[in-house]
């Protein structure tokens, strides 16, 4: 719509200085000049009909699809001449849309998504070695510990932790649902756990209560599943109260009631989504290996130093293990999201870097040549914001045609960038934005400055220029 | 030389805020075609004002877009398709704001050169 008005606009304009050039001959043929002379005086009184269409022109205001076209062209035909500033130019954007993804993959990773646990840096994990205790010695033993690690000064909540989130491996078990439709066995994420301790790990009970220090040895056997396992033994139903029994070869058919569902979260990594899981007290699983404790307190070392004081008065043979926070976990655990993100950085901003002092360069070697040009047009009455355009047009071609084939170079490298990263695919449109607009900038900032220069050009000075 | 580059400045000036008045003043006796206005302020400037064409057309297309002109096609007395170009209301209005501002200037120019006329 808008071209054709153009073309509509661009022909009467024609027609309209065609007009005038035609009638002024007329008048002086009918002074009795002969028509060829007649024409050549009118076309030398017109002066250049072409300049006079350009000004016109600029009188309608607004940059309309015609100009786009023109600037496009001379664009292409810069990128043409200049085939390693814009090879680098487009390896930038490729670059700097790769490292943009993994930092915001890494930004990502560490605040934005809900974790295993919320508050990471507030938990930490404490284990001893073996107690070389067995059967109830044991058991004591914990309960002992447990009940000195909840009186320490600061810690706000503990409790008993089998395989911690995002530690080293897990157990798994199959189990089948008893109530249902035939029996559907999953393998599930097994986890064992103390009282208390999902409201200490900060994971949301969906329903039910969460287990109490009266889910003993020898009363009814209870478990927990988390929201996937949940939804897949019992869909569309309130799993509370229902059945689920271990498939298991040595399981001998026991079976627990679900006396909650919690929120999923993630244990075994943070690439891959929350499996089914199911947690059973500790004190109903007295064969397991139950691991260490976890507490939640801000000050973590007080807590660490109340829990070395109680190991030493109940079992002082028993070694402490190094005691890990939740926080270093997590970073452990994407520590090379954490890598490739700091190279690419790295990297990505070289080149940055490298191309913004190339299209400064350029630009400024493309000003000089043109100062006559530009002071004569800034004589001619040129607004600034039109010299601005002339200058920084050129960089927009170069963006709006390399910003394209950027995207392209990236898409056909996100296969490999999409293994690397956590949770985020390489064609989240919000990575894009952020990469191109970062690039946009460092653009508009290094051809600015040589447009600034150029409007600053002296008439005078140009003009003796040649 | 920032004195001639000054100077050079404000005569552009000058000139464009003259020829919107000249060419609204011009179609006021009815509409005319590009050619027809820089004849008719030639001859009745008695051949002192010159429109160039590079000033004219940019001026008649910029007066067009803010509507105090517009435009038609049309046939001449020569059986030339022209464009003619005639005020709006709104010209009408602005001619006359231009013609008080003018009147204003030539005013203030006379007491300043002709100080013991006053």
């Amino acid at each position: 719509m808008i071209f054709w008005r153009r073309k509509t606009r661009e022909a009467e304009l024609d027609e309209e200085l065609r007009a005038h050039l035609s009638m002024a001959a007329q008048t002086r043929m009918e002074r009795g000049v002969d028509p060829e002379e007649a024409e050549r005086a009118a076309r030398r009184e017109f002066e250049n009909v072409g300049l006079v269409k350009e000004v016109t022109r600029d009188a309608w205001g607004g940059r309309w699809l015609g100009d786009l076209l023109d600037d496009a062209r001379y664009g292409l035909r810069t990128l043409g001449k200049n085939p390693g500033f814009t090879a680098v130019a487009m390896l930038t954007l490729a670059l700097g849309i790769g490292s943009n993804t993994a930092v915001f993959s890494l930004i990502d990773a560490l605040l934005l998504r809900s974790l295993a646990v919320p508050a990471p840096r507030e938990l930490v994990h404490i284990s001893f070695g073996p107690p070389g205790t067995k059967g109830e010695a044991r058991l004591d033993l914990y309960r002992r510990m447990l009940e000195a690690l909840r009186h320490a000064p600061g810690v706000e909540a503990a409790s008993v932790i089998a395989v911690r989130p995002l530690g080293e491996g897990g157990m798994d078990e199959s189990a089948a649902p008893v109530e249902g439709n035939g029996p559907e066995t999953k393998h599930l994420f097994k986890n064992v756990v103390g009282p208390e301790y999902f409201a200490t790990a900060g994971t949301k009970v969906l329903a039910g209560r969460e287990f109490s220090q009266f889910d003993r040895f020898g009363r009814t056997p209870v478990c927990i599943l988390n929201q996937a396992a949940a939804s897949f033994f019992f869909p569309r139903q309130n799993a509370l109260g229902k059945h689920v029994r271990s498939t298991e070869r040595d399981a001998k058919g026991d079976s627990c009631e679900v006396l909650a569902v919690v929120a999923d979260a993630k244990y075994l990594s943070l690439r891959e989504p929350a499996s089914p899981s199911i947690y059973y007290p500790y004190e109903q699983v007295p064969n397991s290996n139950w691991g260490g404790f976890i507490t939640r307190s801000h000050d973590t070392s007080a807590a660490v130093a109340a829990f070395k004081k109680a190991l030493s008065r109940f079992a002082p043979d028993t070694p402490l293990l190094p005691p890990i926070t939740m926080q270093r976990q997590l970073e452990d655990s994407i520590g090379k999201e954490r890598l490739t993100a700091a190279l690419s950085l790295f990297f990505g901003g070289l080149a940055l870097l490298l191309t913004s002092i190339g299209l400064y360069g350029l630009e400024s070697q493309r000003v000089a040549r043109r100062t006559a040009e530009i002071g004569l047009r800034m004589a001619l009455g040129a607004q600034t914001k039109d010299m601005l355009w002339f200058v920084l047009r050129e960089a927009a071609v170069i963006f709006a045609i390399g910003v394209p084939i950027g995207l392209a170079l990236t898409f056909a490298a996100s296969h490999f960038i999409g293994a690397q990263l956590y949770e985020i695919s390489p064609l989240d449109p919000r990575i894009y934005f952020v990469a191109v607009m970062t690039l946009l900038g460092a653009g508009f900032l290094a051809s600015s400055i040589p447009a600034r220069r150029a409007m600053n050009v002296d008439p005078m000075v140009a003009l003796r220029y040649e | 030389m920032p004195e001639k580059k000054e100077h050079y400045q404000n005569r552009i000036e000058l000139l464009q805020g003259t020829l919107d008045l000249l060419i609204l003043q011009t179609l006021q006796w009815g509409s005319q075609h590009g050619y027809g206005i820089s004849v008719a302020i030639r001859n009745r400037s008695g051949e002192i004002l010159q429109v160039d064409t590079g000033s004219l057309y940019p001026a008649l297309h910029r007066l067009e877009k803010q509507k105090w002109i517009k435009a038609e096609w049309k046939v001449s007395e020569n059986k030339q398709r022209a464009k003619y170009y005639q005020l709006t209301a709104a010209g009408k209005k602005q001619l006359s704001r231009e013609r008080t501002k003018w009147s204003q200037l030539s005013d203030a120019m006379a007491g300043v050169l002709n100080p013991e006329q006053m």
